[in-house]
């Protein structure tokens, strides 16, 4: 796991017993501000440790930290990237990438407080791609809703919302889609 | 040359190249594989006829790219024409069009129906 500059403190030694299996979110012990316990197995080997960030949103620059990364490697693709033809990344299709990052962190920080340590890792994206009319797409596989989006190089949004597995699986789409209304799906997906 | 054009049928499998990036966290290809945003609508999608060619053909183009593979079946059942388009300009007689693509559920279920055959390296080409 990579992690951004925000502040992460490490306490060794803390034994298992000291977190109960159960605990649940707001029960009044103090487990650092960035410490949630899960019900599941892997969660036995956070006990050695707590993690202490000063701020929500440090969290959520460490899940989005992968994909900014990969924004700034977009750059250097020259034309025809693909072998298909496609145009070179723009730079507006770049920034509007980052400023929806900036938006997520801005809006989801009270969200990350009440999430499960995994379900606030379930925010970063499983991909951020380049598309081949020069824009950027980004995808999310939450809980409850599979998310991807394409930013054009005008910085046009169009979502596609997956709910669902198997027959049963649904598909949404949504053209000129504003940065708000994809925060309403992440909501949804998260919360239901 | 005469070219002559082969009918594709449900039975067929086609092959599409993609970049490292498309390989999404949960081992899945991105949608975007399948995707032509640059022309819309009747966005026309190239693939190559795998009973014309093989994987390391297709791959030969920009070596540093992967090879998907996909049946032929997936885009007709979504309403999709598959033709056969010989490249005579790179001579790739094996070159189809997937025609028709409008929406992105569309790219979504082929990605979803695609197996990656060969893996894509870390470094881009100027193919």
């Amino acid at each position: 796991m990579q992690y951004a500059s925000s502040a992460i403190a490490l306490e060794m030694g803390t034994a298992s017993s000291d977190f109960p299996m159960d605990a649940p979110k707001n029960d009044g012990m103090d487990y650092g501000a960035g410490m949630c316990w899960s019900n599941q197995d892997e969660s036995c080997s956070v006990s050695k440790w707590a993690i202490s960030d000063s701020t929500s949103g440090g969290v959520l620059s460490a899940v989005f930290a992968d994909s900014i990364i990969r924004l700034s490697e977009f750059r250097h693709l020259p034309s025809n990237w693909d072998s298909y033809g496609a145009m070179p990344i723009s730079e507006e299709a770049i920034a509007a990438s980052k400023d929806f990052f900036a938006f997520l962190q801005s809006k989801l920080p009270d969200l990350a407080e009440c999430l499960w340590y995994e379900q606030r890792y379930a925010l970063a994206p499983v991909a951020t791609v380049p598309l081949d009319d020069g824009g950027v797409g980004i995808e999310w596989s939450l809980p409850n809703m599979e998310i991807e989006i394409s930013i054009g190089p005008d910085r046009k949004i169009e979502c596609l919302a997956v709910e669902g597995t198997g027959e049963n699986r649904k598909y949404f789409e949504y053209d000129k889609v504003s940065k708000e209304e994809i925060l309403t799906l992440f909501l949804k997906a998260l919360v239901s | 040359m005469d070219w002559g054009k082969e009918t594709i049928t449900r039975e067929d499998l086609l092959y599409r190249r993609f970049l490292h990036w498309h390989i999404r966290k949960d081992g899945r290809l991105s949608s975007s594989v399948f995707m032509n945003r640059k022309k819309k609508p009747d966005s026309e999608l190239s693939v190559d006829l795998a009973r014309l060619t093989t994987p390391a053909n297709t791959q030969a183009v920009c070596p540093t790219m992967g090879v998907a593979e996909i049946a032929a079946s997936v885009p007709f059942e979504l309403g999709l024409r598959v033709e056969h388009s010989p490249d005579l300009e790179n001579n790739n007689y094996a070159h189809c069009l997937i025609i028709g693509l409008e929406s992105k559920s569309q790219c979504r279920k082929l990605a979803e129906s695609a197996r990656i055959l060969l893996r894509p390296r870390k470094l881009v080409n100027d193919c």
